[in-house]
């Protein structure tokens, strides 16, 4: 019978060339199953348990999704105490491991690095991604939590790598760029021509600076600004974009204003309605959500809302939340 | 997925010992070793099909498993949540043994989900146990010497600088 030959063939086929421990134990391809869904610190720990664990470690693909993340929070900790030397080597391996899996498409990396090692973060990133990637995602916020006050616990933001600007390969691939708690020159990205998608977050911010980059990048299509503080204002004249997301942004002058001939989504959620003064194109833009959940006092802004709203009374879809239907007079 | 009808095939499987079991062919789909002998069958499949490397203790729990599933997957709005909690207590119920005995056999009839499934579980138990706990739980003899081991330790102190303990 066909299914007992095929039955047979596997089974000697598993059996082969397995060093077993002893009678009780799994063979190695099935290990290397569960190697992968450790944490990548617990997973590194197995090295001492034995030599063929050890072997094992050297050759496992521990990464598992296309993203590198720091998913042992505890690793935090470890790495800030840690020598400069130590935190070199945990990031090497993890980025070569990365790497070596050739993963090229997104590139993620969330940790919270000791502040002396910006430096060795942005040499490994740039060899990470030296083939180019799409989604480019850097995170070096210390905490991940979504609502406390960022400004309140900041430490320095760790520096776009420099030489990440001059990557030929990136230029051409970049798609979306993400970065949190990371500050950069906005200046520096006019070779990016595929770069379509900005998030900047957790980073103090200057009106110029978002100026400089929608200048600098003509092609961008979406901007979200999100947990950002100390901008001046969100004042510019004409906007290309097509989305613009402004997240529990913290403005000196609650002001906004822009003519926007392309956009289609505007979202915008905060603590109260800001001064604005927005053109947009009936026709064009197609959404728009209004948030305002995070406020809690609702007095004496009922005519900057009705003013923020009525900028908005062109869309298609308009999403606003309970707190405006309160207040609107 | 399809749903289950009183007319819904029935597949016999035998384990080692020679106990049959009947499974609807709906569930024998995700016992990918079971479908693929089905597959490369001619005729319709009457006889038992027989399982050479799987016990019945384990053919049991894993059938359990499949049949629970599928029943959750039928009620959508309560799904997650029960699946969740079905699979904490399956998790919950085993001893060390028995969670290796499993993986063997759901690695055998290739059944992914729940191989998956059990892997997480063994990565579960042994995270943030000591070297002794790890090395008993898969069998390992240890063949550093001590040297080479505080070596090890020293190399990769980034990974060991964390709280140790049983």
């Amino acid at each position: 019978m066909k299914f007992h030959h095929s039955i047979t063939i596997s089974r000697t086929r598993k059996m082969e060339g397995e060093e077993t421990d002893n009678i009780s134990s799994l063979p190695e391809a099935l290990l290397l199953n569960i190697l992968s869904s450790l944490p990548f610190k617990e997973a590194a720990k197995t090295c001492i348990l034995s030599k063929k664990w050890l072997k094992m470690w050297q050759s496992t693909n521990t990464v598992k999704n296309n993203q590198v993340e720091c998913k042992d929070v505890e690793a935090y900790g470890a790495v800030e105490v840690a020598q400069r030397k130590a935190f070199k080597n945990f990031i090497k391996i993890w980025i070569t491991l990365h790497k070596r899996h050739h993963l090229h498409d997104k590139f993620t990396l969330r940790v919270s690095p000791p502040s002396n090692c910006g430096d060795i973060v942005g040499a490994y990133v740039n060899f990470a991604v030296e083939d180019g990637v799409k989604d480019l995602e850097l995170d070096f916020a210390e905490s991940q939590s979504e609502d406390e006050h960022p400004e309140e616990n900041i430490h320095d933001a760790v520096e776009f790598p420099r030489s990440l600007y001059e990557n030929k390969k990136l230029h051409q691939k970049l798609e979306s760029l993400k970065l949190h708690s990371c500050s950069f020159a906005p200046g520096n990205f006019a070779n990016f021509v595929a770069l379509k998608d900005v998030t900047l977050a957790r980073i103090p911010l200057e009106l110029e600076s978002i100026r400089t980059l929608l200048s600098t990048c003509e092609w961008m299509e979406s901007l979200s600004l999100k947990n950002c503080w100390d901008i001046e204002s969100f004042d510019i004249e004409k906007l290309e974009l097509k989305k613009l997301v402004i997240d529990r942004c913290i403005f000196r002058m609650d002001y906004i204003g822009f003519e926007a001939p392309n956009l289609k989504v505007f979202k915008y959620c905060g603590s109260e309605p800001p001064l604005s003064e927005v053109k947009v194109v009936a026709g064009t833009i197609e959404e728009a959500d209004l948030d305002l959940s995070p406020m809690d006092e609702f007095d004496e802004c009922g005519n900057e809302l009705q003013n923020f709203l009525q900028d908005f009374f062109v869309v298609n879809v308009l999403t606003v939340c309970s707190v405006i239907l309160q207040v609107i007079p | 997925m399809s749903g289950i009808s009183d007319t819904e095939r029935m597949i016999t499987l035998k384990t080692v010992e020679g106990t049959l079991f009947d499974v609807k062919s709906s569930i024998a789909k995700d016992i990918k070793t079971v479908q693929a002998f089905i597959d490369d069958s001619d005729d319709d499949v009457t006889s038992p099909i027989p399982l050479p490397n799987v016990f019945t203790r384990e053919l049991s729990r894993i059938l359990d498993y499949l049949n629970n599933h599928h029943r959750f997957r039928s009620d959508i709005e309560k799904a997650d949540e029960e699946m969740a909690r079905y699979d904490a207590e399956f998790a919950k119920s085993m001893s060390h043994e028995e969670l290796k005995a499993l993986i063997l056999a759901a690695n055998y009839l290739n059944v992914k989900d729940l191989l998956e499934f059990l892997n997480q579980t063994v990565a579960d138990v042994i995270q943030n146990k000591s070297v002794e706990f790890v090395r008993n739980f898969f069998g390992i003899e240890n063949d550093y010497t001590p040297e080479e081991e505080e070596k090890l330790r020293n190399e990769n102190e980034w990974a060991f600088n964390g709280v140790e303990q049983d």
